[in-house]
C-alpha cells in the first residue's frame, strides 16, 4: 500500500496514455460493435442493435470462413516456423563457422517493412515472369500458379515463414548459447547423433523459450493483415481472407459497416487477450518456480 | 411629342440597346476571356487532384502543364489503385479533412457519396456556366451526363470518361483461323469459338476479363447477365432477381469462360487483365473501351497495336444488350476551394478542350468528340463505341440501370462481387453463389428501409 502511494505520481502519465491510446478505443469499438452505423453517415443515425452484430458473425458463413483461415494460418505458420527456427538455431549453434555473417542476413526480412516484402513477394511468385517459377521451371519444368485456388494460402505462409523464422531463430540460439554446454557435450560425447541430441536435450532445455515464441508468435499471427493486403487481398475469393483483412473490408473497403467490423474486431480482440493471458499466467508460473 | 423629347428618347434607346448588347456579351465569356478572369482571381493557387489509375488519367496529366500555364493555378495529383479510391475519398470525408479538391468518380459511387453528401452538388455551377459556347453541357452523350455522374436530377459530377462494355480482340489471330465477326455475334457461337482457339496459340489464352472478388467479379457478370435476360433488379422495384433461371445462367457462362482464361485470372482487376491483354497473352478481352488508344498505341503496346479490332457483346438469349458507365469528375465537399476546384473541372470537361483530351489517349464523353472528322480518323474504334451505345440504348430503354446508383450499390457490389468470385474459382455452385448473393441483397435493402 505504501508502494502503491508513493508510485501513483509515476504511473499516473503512463496511465493516461494507456488510458486515451487503449482503454477508450476499446469500449468506443464495443459500443459501436452494439450499433448499426455506416461509414460516412452522421453519428446521430447509428441505431443500437443490442448483440445482433454478433449473432451475424456467428451465424454468417463468409465471416465464419475468415475465423477458419486465421485459425488455420496461425497453426501452419507458427507450428512450421517454430519447428524450422529449432533446426537452424541448433545448426548454427553446432556449426558456428561464418555465424556473424549469417545472424546478420537473418535480421533483413524482420527490418524490412512488411509492406514492402510483400510486394516484392508478388513480384517473385508472379507465374507469367516471376524469379520463383523461372528457377522452377528452369530445374524442373513447373510452373505453379501461386496465386490460384491451391497454391495461394501456401504462398501466404511461405512469406511469413521468411519473415519470422530468421528472428525466432536468433532467439533460440541466444537461448542455446545462454544454457551450459556439458549436457550437449556429455550426450555428444554418450554417441548421440544431432538429431538424437536436438530431441532430447536441445528442445527440452529450451522449452521455456519454445513456448514463449510459440505464444508470441500466435498473437502476432491471429492479427495479420500487413502481408495479406498486398499479397493477395485475401483472395482468390476468400482462400486467404483472414479475420483482420475482413474487419478491413467490412468497415472500410466498399462496406463501411462500422458496427458489423466492430464486432468482428472484438471477437479478435478476446482471442488475443486470451492467448496473452496465458502468456502472462505461464511466464508468472516460472518466475514463481 | 417635341423634336428635342423625340430626339432625347432615341438616344436613350440607343444607350440602352448598345448596353444590353454589352451586357449579353459581358454575360457569356470566350473561352480565352474566361481563362483571363480565372488567371486575374486564381493565380497563385493551388488545389489537389486524386485519380485512379486508369488509362484515360495519362490525357488528363499531359493536359495539367496548359492548365497550369493558362489559369496560373498548380495542381497537386495524387494517383490511387482503383479499388482504393472509394475508400480513400470517404475517409477523407469522415476525418472532415478536405485534403482532395477534385477527384474521379466511378459512376457507381455516384449515388452512395450524393446520399452522404461527399460529393458537392454541381447543378448550380452548370446552371450558371454549364451553357458557354465552349463549354456547352447539352454536348454529353445523355447516357454518361444523365446516366452516370447525375442522381434524382442533380449533378455530382462530370463525365470525362465514357465507357461502355464491349470485346476487343486480336483480329490476327483470327483471321488466321478464318474466324468472323458473324460466328461471334451470340453467346453460344462466342463460347464455341472460345473452345475452339484452346490451345491454338503457345502461351495465348482465348479469353481473359476481370474476375477479382468485389466490383472486378459483378463488372464481368453484368457484362451478360442483361444478355441472358437476367436483372439485378425489376425496374422500379427493389427486389433482387438473381435466383432466375436466366440469371444462373449467366453465371454458368462466365464460368465456363473462365475455364478457358489465363490461371491466375481469379486475382485479375481491371489492370492484370488489361497487361494480359496488351502483352497478348489473350485472344478475347471483356471488358470496355477506355484502354483501346493504348492498345493501338505501338510504343504502349508493341505486341498487338495494329492487330485488333472491337466487337459487341454478343446477343444473349434474353437479348442484345451491352452496359454503360463512366469516369466523372466530382469537388469534395470539404474542399475549401470549391470555385477553384469547379475551374479545374470545367477546363477538363469543356468542348474547348476535348480534342486536346482525345487526342492524348482520353476516352469520348461528348457527341461533338464523335461527330469530329478528325478525331475519328485517328480513333478507328468511336464507331464500334457508337454500336455498344445503341446495345446499352436497348437496355436503357426498358428501364434498366445497368449498375443501378443507389446509395446501397457498393455494399451490394461487394457482397455479389465475393459470391461471384466463389463460383469463379469453384468453392461454390452458381447457384448456391447466386442464393446466397440474392439474399445478401435483400438483406442489405431491407436494413435501408426499401421494404
Amino acid at each position: 500500500m505504501v508502494g502503491i502511494k508513493r508510485s501513483k505520481h509515476w504511473m499516473t502519465p503512463m496511465l493516461i496514455i494507456i488510458t486515451v491510446a487503449a482503454v477508450i478505443p476499446i469500449f468506443l469499438l464495443i459500443y459501436l460493435s452494439l450499433h448499426r452505423w455506416e461509414l460516412g453517415y452522421p453519428w446521430s443515425e447509428r441505431v443500437f442493435i443490442g448483440l445482433r452484430n454478433y449473432k451475424w458473425f456467428f451465424t454468417s458463413t463468409q465471416e465464419l470462413r475468415s475465423l477458419s483461415v486465421t485459425f488455420k494460418f496461425v497453426f501452419w505458420a507458427v507450428l512450421t516456423e517454430v519447428f524450422l527456427a529449432v533446426l537452424i538455431s541448433s545448426f548454427l549453434y553446432k556449426n558456428p563457422i561464418g555465424k556473424k555473417y549469417v545472424v546478420f542476413s537473418m535480421v533483413i526480412p524482420i527490418a524490412m517493412t512488411p509492406a514492402v516484402n510483400a510486394f516484392l513477394w508478388r513480384l517473385y511468385f508472379t507465374p507469367s515472369h516471376g524469379i520463383i517459377n523461372w528457377i522452377l521451371n528452369t530445374l524442373f519444368g513447373a510452373t505453379p500458379n501461386w496465386f490460384g485456388t491451391e497454391l495461394a494460402f501456401v504462398m501466404l505462409v511461405l512469406v511469413d515463414i521468411w519473415r519470422w523464422v530468421p528472428f525466432l531463430s536468433l532467439i533460440l540460439l541466444a537461448g542455446l548459447e545462454a544454457i551450459p554446454p556439458e549436457p550437449l557435450e556429455a550426450s555428444y560425447a554418450e554417441g548421440a547423433t544431432w538429431g538424437q541430441t536436438l530431441l532430447y536435450v536441445v528442445v527440452p532445455m529450451l522449452k521455456p523459450i519454445i513456448t514463449v515464441g510459440i505464444i508470441l508468435r500466435m498473437i502476432d499471427a491471429f492479427k495479420l493483415f500487413d502481408l495479406v493486403f498486398p499479397l493477395t487481398a485475401g483472395g482468390p475469393g476468400d482462400l486467404t481472407e483472414v479475420l483482420s483483412m475482413h474487419i478491413y473490408r467490412y468497415g472500410f473497403f466498399d462496406i463501411g459497416r462500422i458496427g458489423r467490423a466492430s464486432a468482428m474486431a472484438v471477437v479478435l480482440l478476446v482471442i488475443v487477450i486470451a492467448l496473452t493471458a496465458v502468456y502472462v499466467r505461464y511466464t508468472q508460473r516460472k518466475e514463481e518456480v | 411629342m417635341s423634336k428635342k423629347i423625340r430626339s432625347a428618347l432615341s438616344g436613350l434607346l440607343t444607350i440602352v440597346v448598345f448596353l444590353g448588347l454589352s451586357i449579353g456579351y459581358a454575360a457569356e465569356p470566350t473561352f480565352d476571356e474566361w481563362l483571363e478572369s480565372v488567371k486575374t482571381e486564381y493565380a497563385g493557387e493551388s488545389l489537389t487532384f486524386v485519380m485512379a489509375v486508369h488509362p484515360t488519367t495519362s490525357a488528363m496529366t499531359s493536359m495539367l502543364a496548359d492548365f497550369e500555364r493558362d489559369t496560373g493555378i498548380k495542381v497537386n495529383t495524387e494517383e490511387v489503385q482503383e479499388n482504393h479510391l472509394h475508400d480513400k475519398l470517404l475517409l477523407d470525408f469522415v476525418s472532415g479533412g478536405g485534403n482532395y479538391d477534385v477527384f474521379y468518380l466511378d459512376t457507381c459511387w455516384v449515388g452512395e457519396f450524393a446520399r452522404k453528401r461527399v460529393t458537392q452538388d454541381l447543378t448550380s455551377y452548370i446552371n450558371r456556366e454549364g451553357q458557354y459556347d465552349w463549354y456547352d453541357y447539352d454536348d454529353f452523350v445523355t447516357a454518361w451526363s444523365k446516366g452516370s455522374g447525375m442522381i434524382d436530377n442533380r449533378v455530382h459530377g462530370v463525365p470525362i470518361n465514357g465507357e461502355v462494355t464491349l470485346i476487343v480482340y486480336r483480329k490476327d489471330i483470327l483471321d488466321k483461323y478464318g474466324i468472323t465477326e458473324d460466328d461471334l455475334d451470340t453467346t453460344d457461337k462466342f463460347l464455341e469459338q472460345v473452345k475452339f482457339l484452346e490451345g491454338k496459340e503457345p502461351d495465348v489464352y482465348p479469353v481473359v476479363f476481370r474476375s477479382r472478388r468485389g466490383h472486378n467479379a459483378v463488372y464481368s457478370y453484368f457484362q451478360f447477365l442483361y444478355p441472358f435476360g437476367g436483372t439485378l433488379f425489376n425496374p422500379g422495384e427493389w427486389e433482387p432477381q438473381l435466383t432466375t433461371a436466366e440469371a444462373v445462367e449467366a453465371l454458368k457462362f462466365m464460368c465456363e469462360l473462365k475455364k478457358y482464361a489465363p490461371p491466375s485470372m481469379e486475382n485479375f482487376g481491371v489492370e492484370e487483365a488489361n497487361t494480359t491483354f496488351r502483352s497478348g497473352k489473350a485472344v478475347f478481352w471483356v471488358g470496355a473501351n477506355p484502354a483501346i488508344p493504348g492498345y493501338s498505341n505501338p510504343e504502349v503496346s508493341p505486341v498487338i497495336a495494329g492487330k485488333i479490332d472491337v466487337l459487341q457483346i454478343p446477343q444473349g438469349p434474353g437479348g442484345n444488350y451491352s452496359g454503360w458507365t463512366a469516369w466523372n469528375l466530382g469537388v469534395s465537399s470539404r474542399s475549401r476551394k470549391k470555385d477553384l476546384a469547379w475551374v479545374f473541372l470545367q477546363y477538363m470537361t469543356s468542348k474547348e478542350k476535348g480534342y486536346d483530351y482525345i487526342t492524348s489517349g482520353g476516352s469520348p464523353v461528348r457527341i461533338s468528340q464523335f461527330e469530329n472528322l478528325e478525331l475519328v480518323e485517328k480513333n478507328w474504334h468511336f464507331p464500334e463505341m457508337l454500336k455498344s451505345l445503341e446495345q446499352a440504348a436497348n437496355l436503357a430503354n426498358t428501364g434498366v440501370d445497368w449498375r443501378p446508383r443507389i446509395p446501397e450499390w457498393t455494399k451490394i457490389s461487394e457482397e455479389l462481387g465475393y459470391y461471384v468470385a466463389m463460383a469463379f474459382i469453384g468453392e461454390m455452385t452458381p447457384e448456391q453463389a447466386l442464393e446466397n448473393a440474392n439474399n445478401a441483397i435483400r438483406e442489405i435493402m431491407e436494413d435501408a428501409g426499401y421494404y
